[in-house]
């Protein structure tokens, strides 16, 4: 009798396999679409200010090298390895955070960055996946589910990250670790009255924040802003009134790529970072920004599905987190730039200039990435 | 989970559709209303030239250079690199360009060439807005006739002011893409194009006006008059020639030109020089006769008043002739009761007085004339024949002498000659319309006794050799103001006249405030010779007197059309030839 069995296929060729190629293209084009996005959202002003086009450009691409490289390394290790380092990981996040506040650097008055040999890095980007990693860890070792001294734990955990990445001010940051973090617990098996008395508690949080006088002028105006839209066109609600404008302009099929007068004459303000939707929508019109979304909810997508997929606790949170960060800060930047969610200043994932913001990004894929590869157990 | 992505995804998806396809075009018009602006584009607005076609005033192109310093990197480089061609310290350019604001007008006014050289040089932040500026080639001269624009280019005085309409055209607008801090940005497109103002051509001959204010200016200051006014006009058309108002300017032992056209704004008492009137009326109603004697005393009592003779003189027998010759008062007043006071109000109504002028010139005068008779005072038939009740612009006084010059036909003045159309053609302005004021008889008459007026009369230093000349003189007080009667020592200067006196040409009249010594005949009677002896050979008008005329230079034709070709042969038929006319 011959063989009818197929041959054992070789260990290289089921990673292979395995690899989610959907993830990837999707990614891979929606960040050489923000490339190009931001690109248009930066040549005019600086050819007007007598400067290359290219300063912006030559930048993200290169973020999206490094971010591509980061998340091909990611991917390539067992994400086991992870859970491991995961302490190691969180205390340098602290420490980076920390410090900031000795030689952190200051733009539009808050101070978010340090300066690492001739590259300036933002701890709090990359706070976020720290906090996705060193939460799963932590869950990971009680998959029967989390009693209330874990709970404490956790909010400890997380508590010392948010609070710091607040102190900045990036306020933005804070509640992408928030919501994350919320998703997390519920994934991990949080007993229901404890969500419940979480939720109590951030709204109650919210309040004292608001009328306890913790917040900056600026962060009140915006949501003062959110729920009175039609009041403070000029000041408080200029940003995302222009945004809302400068979308609504592209119409169905744009205004062309670098043909968009708002865009090119910078009426939206943080146009190639927390508003550069605007710019997607301007030139692109419905159909661009609608592409882009659909880029943007396949990627989360298929990170919901790697989640769903993992076969250990540790795999499903950590994919569940990454999952989180990118659909949440998605959500939040495309809804704040079409005037149905609040301005906070959190990136459009792949889109938005920056480089710790893109790479962080990236590091997330490149771990879902690996929790699909290394299912093996 | 999947439930709450999804039901996000949805939110994003139904706003997206909501914002660019429901109410795209609303927030369509939105970003076009905040990205674009609708600038206005000046129209070139139409030169003024005189009668030959020089230019009096003219728009150029210059630009206003302006910065967004928000996007100067380097204002010391910046600073440094446009110094040289605005004319303006570095150092004030660098705090300039460092302000925080993102528009600052660095110079207005800048010549077109250097506008080149500096768009050439690329400079960030630097722009540069296109704007016109009007321009006198000929300088100040005829300043007051041609008058002024004002800063935003609109006309403000004189004829730019009168004519605005038509010399600005019309503006067309642009739509042009502006900055978030409302800085228009050149390349725009859209809008409609402006319109070309019309140019005007003038009846002004700039080359008589010259000479015209360098005689009258020379007299001002060796009279040490106040002001001085002249015009020239052509006797048959009414086109006024020369128009000149000078102030003296005794710092500068010189003249300027005057703040206001006199020749129309200017009211005052004329003195002898309206005895013409009183003469012209006496005359058609054939109360007189040239060589009609009358016994003259010194002096004459009215209602209370006393009115003498400039020169104290025992009673005499004097003709008409030589009444009007010597500027008999008392002779004129005694000719005046004669011809009553009805009569003598309807002759100086008749001749143009207390009504415009028709030149319809900003700020021109009707003169102060009480045309009701029967409402004058006791002394008034003293006074108003003799030129002292009524006030008077010196166009008016020009434009009674020219009567006598033209035959007894009463020829309003003008000053425009034709409408230069953007395109280059020529719209002639219509001709004037005249009356007959007297018979062409009374005016022989007054003619000839104008004539002896020159030959040896009051004013023999207005004759010019080679040419008859007829004019009067008028030598009057100045009226004070604030106390009443008449300021001690001033006096207003005046004579009129026109040659050739048998076959008259142009008409002239030259008047100066308050000169020293005060007589018509001696201050303004000179310029009159001066200007018209100079005109007369310009304009090749042959002389009808033995003696010098008729210089070899070749002269200007005072007749015809206007410079460009288009004009009509209505207007100035005047001069060419100086026979043949009846």
């Amino acid at each position: 009798m011959s063989n009818i069995l197929p041959p054992r296929r070789s260990a290289g060729r089921v990673l292979a396999l395995r690899l989610d190629y959907g993830l990837m293209t999707t990614t891979l084009t929606v960040a050489a679409v923000g490339v190009v996005i931001v690109y248009s959202a930066t040549r005019s002003e600086l050819l007007r200010a007598g400067l290359s086009p290219h300063y912006y450009l030559n930048r993200q691409a290169a973020y999206v090298v490094a971010g591509v490289m980061v998340a091909g390394v990611l991917a390539a290790i067992d994400y086991h390895w992870l859970e491991h380092a995961a302490w190691v990981l969180y205390v340098g996040i602290i420490l980076a955070l920390l410090a900031i506040f000795g030689v952190g650097r200051t733009t539009l008055g808050a101070t978010r960055w340090i300066q690492v040999g001739p590259i300036q890095l933002q701890p709090s980007a990359f706070a976020t996946v720290v906090l996705v990693v060193s939460v799963a860890a932590f869950c990971a070792r009680r998959p029967e589910g989390l009693q209330r001294g874990d709970l404490f734990k956790i909010l400890g955990l997380a508590v010392v990250p948010v609070l710091l990445v607040v102190k900045q001010p990036d306020l933005g940051s804070a509640i992408v670790m928030s919501v994350v973090l919320l998703v997390m617990l519920v994934v991990a098996g949080i007993p229901n009255r404890y969500l419940l008395l979480l939720l109590l508690l951030a709204v109650a949080g919210i309040f004292a924040i608001v009328h306890l006088g913790l917040l900056k002028p600026y962060q009140v105006n915006r949501i003062t802003g959110f729920l009175h839209p039609s009041t403070g066109l000029n000041s408080i609600n200029y940003d995302p009134h222009e945004s809302v404008a400068a979308i609504g302009s592209g119409g169905v099929w744009g205004t062309g790529l670098f043909k968009g007068p708002q865009t090119n004459l910078a009426y939206v303000p943080e146009q190639q970072t927390d508003f550069v939707f605007s710019a997607v929508g301007e030139q692109l019109g419905f159909v661009g920004a609608a592409s882009v979304l659909v880029l943007l909810g396949l990627v989360a997508w298929r990170m919901l599905r790697a989640a769903q997929g993992a076969r250990d606790p540790f795999g499903r949170l950590l994919a569940t987190g990454c999952f989180t960060l990118i659909a949440f800060s998605a959500f939040e930047n495309a809804g704040m730039a079409m005037g149905i969610m609040p301005v906070a200043g959190i990136p459009l994932p792949f889109l938005s200039y920056g480089g710790s913001a893109t790479v962080a990004f990236f590091a997330a894929v490149g771990m879902v990435l690996s929790v699909q590869l290394h299912r093996t157990r | 989970m999947r439930v709450v992505v999804l039901l996000s995804f949805l939110a994003l998806a139904v706003r997206l559709v909501m914002v660019q396809g429901l109410s795209g075009g609303h927030y369509a018009a939105i970003g076009t209303s905040e990205v674009t602006t609708t600038v206005s584009v000046p129209a070139e607005r139409g030169g003024i030239y005189d009668r030959n076609g020089a230019v009096l005033a003219v728009s150029e192109p210059r630009s206003t250079v302006v910065a967004d310093p928000y996007l100067v990197s380097h204002p010391v480089g910046e600073a440094a690199a446009l110094a040289g061609h605005l004319g303006v310290a570095e150092s004030s350019l660098v705090t300039e360009l460092s302000r925080r604001t993102g528009y600052v007008v660095l110079a207005t006014r800048v010549a077109e060439t250097t506008a080149k050289k500096i768009d050439g040089l690329h400079l960030p932040g630097i722009n540069l807005l296109p704007a016109t500026q009007r321009v006198d080639p000929v300088g100040t001269l005829a300043a007051p006739v041609i008058g002024a624009v004002n800063g935003s280019g609109a006309g403000a005085s004189g004829i730019e002011y009168e004519y605005d309409k038509m010399l600005a055209g019309h503006a067309g607008k642009a739509v042009l893409h502006q900055t978030p801090d409302a800085v228009p940005l050149p390349g725009g497109s859209g809008g409609s194009g402006a319109v070309a103002g019309s140019g005007l051509e003038l009846t002004i001959d700039e080359q008589l006006q010259y000479v015209t204010e360098q005689a009258l200016g020379a007299e001002v200051v060796a009279s040490h008059a106040k002001s001085g006014t002249a015009i020239v006009m052509d006797s048959h058309t009414g086109q006024v020639l020369a128009m000149a108002d000078l102030v003296a300017d005794p710092a500068r032992n010189s003249v300027a030109e005057a703040p206001l056209n006199n020749a129309v704004a200017m009211v005052y008492e004329p003195g002898s020089v309206f005895k013409l009137v009183t003469f012209s009326a006496a005359l058609t109603a054939g109360l007189i006769t040239p060589q009609e004697p009358f016994s003259v005393p010194n002096t004459m009592s009215i209602d209370g008043w006393t009115f003498h003779d400039a020169e104290n003189h025992p009673t005499e027998q004097l003709t008409a002739t030589q009444i009007l010759a010597q500027s008999s008062n008392i002779g004129t007043i005694e000719i005046a009761n004669l011809l009553g006071r009805t009569r003598l109000a309807q002759q100086i109504a008749s001749l143009g007085f207390g009504r415009p002028s028709g030149l319809r010139f900003p700020g021109e005068s009707a003169g102060l004339v009480n045309g009701d008779a029967a409402t004058w005072s006791g002394s008034a038939m003293g006074a108003t024949p003799i030129g002292q009740d009524d006030s008077v612009t010196p166009q008016q006084v020009l434009d009674m002498v020219n009567a006598v010059a033209t035959g007894g036909v009463f020829v309003p003045p003008s000053l425009v000659r034709a409408v230069v159309r953007p395109d280059g053609t020529l719209g002639a302005a219509a001709p004037p319309s005249t009356r007959r004021v007297f018979s062409g008889a009374v005016a022989t008459t007054l003619t000839t006794m104008m004539e002896q007026v020159v030959q040896d009369g009051t004013a023999v230093a207005a004759a010019i050799p080679g040419y008859t000349v007829a004019g009067k003189t008028g030598t009057a007080q100045v009226p004070d103001n604030k106390h009443g009667g008449y300021v001690p020592g001033a006096y207003m200067a005046t004579f009129a006249g026109f040659a050739p006196a048998q076959d008259p040409v142009l008409s002239a009249v030259v008047v100066l405030e308050q000169p020293t010594p005060i007589f018509g005949g001696t201050v303004a009677a000179p310029v009159f010779a001066q200007v018209m002896g100079y005109a007369l050979h310009r304009y090749g008008v042959a002389p009808d007197q033995g003696g010098p005329g008729g210089s070899g230079t070749a002269p200007a034709p005072l007749s015809g059309s206007p410079v460009a070709q288009g004009g009509t042969a209505t207007i100035a038929p005047t001069a060419g030839s100086s026979t043949g006319r009846p």
